[in-house]
Protein backbone atom coordinates (compact mmCIF):
# COMPACT_ATOMS: atom_id res chain seq x y z
CA UNK A 1 0.00 0.00 0.00
CA UNK A 2 2.75 2.48 -0.87
CA UNK A 3 0.83 4.69 -3.15
CA UNK A 4 -1.34 5.72 0.03
CA UNK A 5 -0.61 9.50 0.68
CA UNK A 6 -3.43 9.91 4.02
CA UNK A 7 -1.94 7.86 7.30
CA UNK A 8 -5.67 7.18 8.05
CA UNK A 9 -5.05 5.80 11.46
CA UNK A 10 -3.62 9.04 12.08
CA UNK A 11 -6.75 11.06 11.43
CA UNK A 12 -8.78 8.07 13.21
CA UNK A 13 -10.93 10.35 15.85
CA UNK A 14 -10.90 7.04 18.16
CA UNK A 15 -6.81 7.07 18.40
CA UNK A 16 -6.96 10.60 19.22
CA UNK A 17 -9.35 9.97 22.40
CA UNK A 18 -6.79 7.07 23.61
CA UNK A 19 -3.99 9.53 23.68
CA UNK A 20 -5.78 11.95 24.95
CA UNK A 21 -7.06 10.04 27.78
CA UNK A 22 -3.51 8.75 28.40
CA UNK A 23 -2.39 12.48 29.46
CA UNK A 24 -2.13 13.16 33.24
CA UNK A 25 -5.29 14.89 34.02
CA UNK A 26 -4.71 17.65 36.97
CA UNK A 27 -6.71 18.73 39.55
CA UNK A 28 -5.31 21.94 39.44
CA UNK A 29 -5.61 24.66 36.98
CA UNK A 30 -3.24 25.10 34.97
CA UNK A 31 -2.39 29.14 36.70
CA UNK A 32 -2.53 27.17 40.31
CA UNK A 33 0.30 25.08 39.19
CA UNK A 34 2.19 28.08 38.08
CA UNK A 35 1.56 29.64 40.69
CA UNK A 36 2.92 27.00 42.93
CA UNK A 37 5.90 26.80 41.11
CA UNK A 38 6.73 30.59 41.66
CA UNK A 39 5.94 30.89 45.49
CA UNK A 40 8.59 27.20 46.06
CA UNK A 41 11.02 29.44 44.13
CA UNK A 42 11.80 31.95 46.93
CA UNK A 43 12.29 28.81 49.43
CA UNK A 44 14.12 27.24 47.48
CA UNK A 45 16.50 29.86 47.07
CA UNK A 46 16.68 30.52 50.83
CA UNK A 47 17.69 26.93 51.46
CA UNK A 48 20.21 26.86 49.03
CA UNK A 49 21.79 29.97 50.10
CA UNK A 50 21.95 28.37 53.84
CA UNK A 51 23.70 25.37 52.26
CA UNK A 52 20.91 22.92 52.93
CA UNK A 53 20.91 20.94 49.30
CA UNK A 54 18.40 18.23 51.31
CA UNK A 55 15.53 20.61 52.33
CA UNK A 56 15.72 22.63 49.01
CA UNK A 57 15.35 19.65 47.31
CA UNK A 58 12.31 18.07 48.84
CA UNK A 59 11.16 21.64 48.50
CA UNK A 60 12.07 21.55 44.81
CA UNK A 61 10.52 18.07 44.20
CA UNK A 62 7.11 18.19 45.83
CA UNK A 63 4.35 18.68 43.61
CA UNK A 64 5.78 18.32 40.14
CA UNK A 65 4.26 20.49 37.34
CA UNK A 66 2.81 17.68 35.58
CA UNK A 67 0.39 18.28 33.01
CA UNK A 68 -0.24 19.90 29.10
CA UNK A 69 -0.03 23.42 28.12
CA UNK A 70 2.75 23.99 31.26
CA UNK A 71 5.91 24.36 29.49
CA UNK A 72 6.90 27.76 31.25
CA UNK A 73 5.97 26.22 34.81
CA UNK A 74 7.75 22.92 33.79
CA UNK A 75 10.46 24.49 32.57
CA UNK A 76 11.28 26.78 35.57
CA UNK A 77 10.70 24.45 37.96
CA UNK A 78 13.36 22.36 36.05
CA UNK A 79 15.90 25.35 36.73
CA UNK A 80 15.25 25.27 40.21
CA UNK A 81 15.86 21.83 40.42
CA UNK A 82 19.33 22.40 38.52
CA UNK A 83 20.58 25.22 40.49
CA UNK A 84 20.59 22.94 43.10
CA UNK A 85 21.83 20.26 41.61
CA UNK A 86 25.01 22.70 40.69
CA UNK A 87 25.01 24.01 44.25
CA UNK A 88 25.77 20.75 45.75
CA UNK A 89 29.23 19.50 45.81
CA UNK A 90 30.35 16.31 44.83
CA UNK A 91 31.00 14.43 47.95
CA UNK A 92 28.01 15.32 49.22
CA UNK A 93 25.81 13.92 46.27
CA UNK A 94 25.66 10.22 47.94
CA UNK A 95 24.22 11.36 51.61
CA UNK A 96 21.68 13.82 49.78
CA UNK A 97 20.59 10.98 47.22
CA UNK A 98 20.38 8.65 50.44
CA UNK A 99 18.33 11.12 52.05
CA UNK A 100 15.97 11.46 49.91
CA UNK A 101 11.78 8.88 49.90
CA UNK A 102 11.87 7.03 46.79
CA UNK A 103 8.89 9.08 45.59
CA UNK A 104 11.13 12.00 45.65
CA UNK A 105 14.13 10.17 43.72
CA UNK A 106 12.26 8.97 40.75
CA UNK A 107 10.66 12.81 40.43
CA UNK A 108 14.74 13.61 40.68
CA UNK A 109 15.61 11.25 38.19
CA UNK A 110 13.30 12.65 35.82
CA UNK A 111 13.99 15.79 36.35
CA UNK A 112 18.10 14.29 35.46
CA UNK A 113 16.62 13.37 32.40
CA UNK A 114 14.98 16.34 31.38
CA UNK A 115 18.17 18.18 32.14
CA UNK A 116 20.45 15.79 29.92
CA UNK A 117 17.78 16.00 26.71
CA UNK A 118 18.78 20.15 26.82
CA UNK A 119 21.99 20.05 26.78
CA UNK A 120 22.11 23.63 25.64
CA UNK A 121 20.30 24.94 28.82
CA UNK A 122 21.98 22.63 31.60
CA UNK A 123 25.17 21.12 32.74
CA UNK A 124 25.09 17.68 31.39
CA UNK A 125 28.40 16.79 33.93
CA UNK A 126 26.50 17.74 37.25
CA UNK A 127 23.86 15.49 35.67
CA UNK A 128 25.75 12.67 34.72
CA UNK A 129 27.60 12.26 38.07
CA UNK A 130 24.20 12.57 39.65
CA UNK A 131 22.29 10.15 37.49
CA UNK A 132 25.08 7.79 38.65
CA UNK A 133 24.50 8.19 42.47
CA UNK A 134 20.68 8.00 41.97
CA UNK A 135 21.07 4.89 39.95
CA UNK A 136 23.05 3.74 42.13
CA UNK A 137 20.46 3.85 44.99
CA UNK A 138 17.38 3.36 43.44
CA UNK A 139 18.62 0.72 40.98
CA UNK A 140 17.26 -0.18 37.19
CA UNK A 141 14.04 0.28 38.75
CA UNK A 142 13.72 3.82 38.95
CA UNK A 143 14.98 4.35 35.28
CA UNK A 144 11.86 1.78 34.31
CA UNK A 145 9.80 4.55 36.46
CA UNK A 146 10.95 7.36 34.32
CA UNK A 147 9.94 5.97 30.83
CA UNK A 148 6.99 4.19 31.56
CA UNK A 149 5.44 6.84 34.28
CA UNK A 150 3.11 8.77 31.62
CA UNK A 151 3.57 12.09 33.99
CA UNK A 152 6.18 13.99 32.13
CA UNK A 153 8.44 15.98 34.07
CA UNK B 1 37.53 14.28 29.57
CA UNK B 2 36.45 13.25 32.83
CA UNK B 3 32.43 13.09 31.79
CA UNK B 4 33.40 10.34 29.38
CA UNK B 5 33.09 7.46 32.05
CA UNK B 6 30.10 8.73 34.05
CA UNK B 7 28.31 9.75 30.09
CA UNK B 8 29.07 5.75 29.29
CA UNK B 9 28.08 4.68 32.74
CA UNK B 10 24.67 6.22 32.37
CA UNK B 11 23.96 5.36 29.06
CA UNK B 12 24.62 1.77 29.69
CA UNK B 13 22.62 1.87 32.34
CA UNK B 14 19.69 3.52 31.18
CA UNK B 15 19.95 0.51 27.92
CA UNK B 16 19.88 -2.39 30.22
CA UNK B 17 16.71 -0.78 31.96
CA UNK B 18 15.34 -0.03 28.57
CA UNK B 19 15.54 -3.72 27.08
CA UNK B 20 13.49 -5.48 29.20
CA UNK B 21 11.54 -7.00 25.54
CA UNK B 22 9.02 -9.43 25.29
CA UNK B 23 6.93 -11.04 22.61
CA UNK B 24 4.04 -8.42 21.64
CA UNK B 25 1.75 -9.49 18.58
CA UNK B 26 0.22 -6.58 16.37
CA UNK B 27 -3.10 -5.96 17.96
CA UNK B 28 -3.72 -4.15 14.64
CA UNK B 29 -3.43 -7.01 11.60
CA UNK B 30 -4.09 -10.41 13.34
CA UNK B 31 -0.69 -12.56 12.51
CA UNK B 32 1.56 -9.88 12.95
CA UNK B 33 4.67 -9.45 14.81
CA UNK B 34 5.73 -5.67 14.16
CA UNK B 35 9.11 -3.84 16.30
CA UNK B 36 5.89 -1.55 18.02
CA UNK B 37 8.53 1.27 18.36
CA UNK B 38 8.93 0.93 14.79
CA UNK B 39 4.94 1.13 13.80
CA UNK B 40 4.47 3.24 16.30
CA UNK B 41 0.22 2.58 15.85
CA UNK B 42 -0.06 1.28 19.33
CA UNK B 43 0.44 4.00 21.99
CA UNK B 44 -0.30 2.26 25.19
CA UNK B 45 3.14 0.10 24.31
CA UNK B 46 5.03 2.81 23.59
CA UNK B 47 7.40 3.94 26.33
CA UNK B 48 8.59 7.36 27.15
CA UNK B 49 12.00 8.23 25.15
CA UNK B 50 15.38 9.39 27.05
CA UNK B 51 18.30 11.49 26.14
CA UNK B 52 21.52 10.97 27.75
CA UNK B 53 24.33 13.40 26.30
CA UNK B 54 27.74 14.78 27.13
CA UNK B 55 27.75 17.93 25.60
CA UNK B 56 25.72 19.30 23.12
CA UNK B 57 27.31 17.57 20.03
CA UNK B 58 27.06 13.85 21.69
CA UNK B 59 24.18 12.58 22.45
CA UNK B 60 22.15 9.01 22.73
CA UNK B 61 18.60 8.85 22.15
CA UNK B 62 16.80 5.52 23.57
CA UNK B 63 13.13 5.11 22.17
CA UNK B 64 12.10 1.78 23.81
CA UNK B 65 8.46 -0.08 23.61
CA UNK B 66 7.73 -3.04 25.00
CA UNK B 67 9.34 -5.19 22.22
CA UNK B 68 12.13 -3.37 20.51
CA UNK B 69 14.34 -1.03 21.18
CA UNK B 70 15.66 2.41 19.12
CA UNK B 71 19.11 3.58 20.08
CA UNK B 72 20.63 6.57 18.00
CA UNK B 73 23.75 7.84 18.43
CA UNK B 74 25.47 11.23 17.75
CA UNK B 75 28.63 10.95 16.76
CA UNK B 76 31.16 14.16 18.15
CA UNK B 77 32.00 15.63 14.61
CA UNK B 78 34.21 19.31 15.35
CA UNK B 79 35.30 20.27 11.56
CA UNK B 80 34.37 19.27 7.98
CA UNK B 81 36.75 16.87 7.58
CA UNK B 82 35.41 14.57 11.04
CA UNK B 83 32.03 15.55 9.28
CA UNK B 84 32.58 13.67 5.59
CA UNK B 85 34.72 10.80 7.90
CA UNK B 86 31.46 10.05 9.85
CA UNK B 87 29.45 10.21 6.79
CA UNK B 88 31.19 7.90 5.04
CA UNK B 89 31.85 5.61 8.25
CA UNK B 90 28.54 5.45 8.88
CA UNK B 91 27.42 5.17 5.74
CA UNK B 92 29.84 2.10 4.66
CA UNK B 93 28.02 0.01 8.23
CA UNK B 94 24.53 0.63 7.28
CA UNK B 95 24.78 -0.10 3.78
CA UNK B 96 26.16 -3.73 5.23
CA UNK B 97 23.17 -4.03 8.07
CA UNK B 98 22.26 -7.26 7.25
CA UNK B 99 25.04 -8.02 8.73
CA UNK B 100 25.34 -6.47 11.69
CA UNK B 101 21.34 -7.90 12.91
CA UNK B 102 20.90 -4.77 14.90
CA UNK B 103 21.38 -1.75 12.91
CA UNK B 104 19.07 0.50 11.34
CA UNK B 105 19.60 1.47 7.50
CA UNK B 106 18.25 4.83 8.18
CA UNK B 107 19.76 7.02 10.93
CA UNK B 108 16.97 9.09 13.12
CA UNK B 109 16.79 12.41 11.95
CA UNK B 110 19.01 14.79 13.92
CA UNK B 111 21.63 11.61 14.99
CA UNK B 112 24.46 9.71 12.92
CA UNK B 113 23.36 6.07 13.39
CA UNK B 114 20.51 4.18 14.79
CA UNK B 115 20.63 0.71 16.01
CA UNK B 116 17.10 -1.59 16.49
CA UNK B 117 17.23 -4.13 18.90
CA UNK B 118 13.97 -6.35 18.66
CA UNK B 119 12.73 -9.02 21.48
CA UNK B 120 14.26 -11.74 18.97
CA UNK B 121 17.33 -10.19 19.25
CA UNK B 122 17.87 -10.52 22.94
CA UNK B 123 16.57 -13.80 22.84
CA UNK B 124 19.11 -15.29 20.89
CA UNK B 125 21.92 -12.64 21.89
CA UNK B 126 22.77 -11.81 25.38
CA UNK B 127 21.26 -8.67 26.60
CA UNK B 128 24.57 -7.76 28.67
CA UNK B 129 26.33 -8.41 25.22
CA UNK B 130 24.13 -6.38 23.22
CA UNK B 131 24.19 -3.16 26.01
CA UNK B 132 28.67 -3.81 25.97
CA UNK B 133 28.63 -3.78 22.24
CA UNK B 134 26.77 -0.80 21.63
CA UNK B 135 28.91 0.79 24.36
CA UNK B 136 31.93 -0.49 22.66
CA UNK B 137 30.80 1.13 19.69
CA UNK B 138 30.24 4.67 20.71
CA UNK B 139 34.01 4.43 22.13
CA UNK B 140 35.51 2.78 18.70
CA UNK B 141 33.64 5.00 16.69
CA UNK B 142 35.61 8.26 18.15
CA UNK B 143 39.05 6.59 18.03
CA UNK B 144 38.42 5.06 14.44
CA UNK B 145 37.36 8.90 13.09
CA UNK B 146 40.50 10.68 14.84
CA UNK B 147 42.75 7.40 13.32
CA UNK B 148 41.18 8.18 9.87
CA UNK B 149 41.74 12.00 10.26
CA UNK B 150 45.67 11.46 11.54
CA UNK B 151 46.05 8.84 8.44
CA UNK B 152 44.71 11.52 5.90
CA UNK B 153 46.66 14.10 7.19
CA UNK B 154 49.78 12.21 7.19
CA UNK B 155 48.87 11.63 3.27
CA UNK B 156 47.88 14.65 2.46
CA UNK B 157 51.42 15.93 4.22
CA UNK B 158 53.21 13.88 2.46
CA UNK B 159 51.71 13.77 -1.15
CA UNK B 160 52.27 17.66 -1.01
CA UNK B 161 55.54 17.57 0.13
CA UNK B 162 57.03 15.04 -3.07
CA UNK B 163 54.56 17.07 -5.36
CA UNK B 164 55.59 20.52 -4.39
CA UNK B 165 59.52 19.50 -4.07
CA UNK B 166 59.88 19.26 -7.74
CA UNK B 167 58.73 23.28 -7.88
CA UNK B 168 61.69 24.12 -5.22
Amino acid sequence: MAHRKLAIDGLDAENQEITEQMQFMSTKSNEEVASIVDQKAAAVRAAITRGNSIEALEKALADPPYGRGLESAQSSNAQLVSEILMATRAQDIASVVANLVDEDRDVLLKYIYHGLARPAEFNCGVLLSWHERVVENGGLGSIVRVMSDRRIV
Amino acid sequence: SNTLRPYLNAVRSTLTAAMCLENFASQIVEKHNVPEIEAGNTKEVLLNPLVVSRNENEQVLIESSINSVRISIRIKQADDIERILAHKFTRFLMMRAESFIILRRVPIKGYDISFLVTNFHTEQMYKHKLVDFIIEFMEEVDKEISEMKLSINARARIVAESYLSQFV
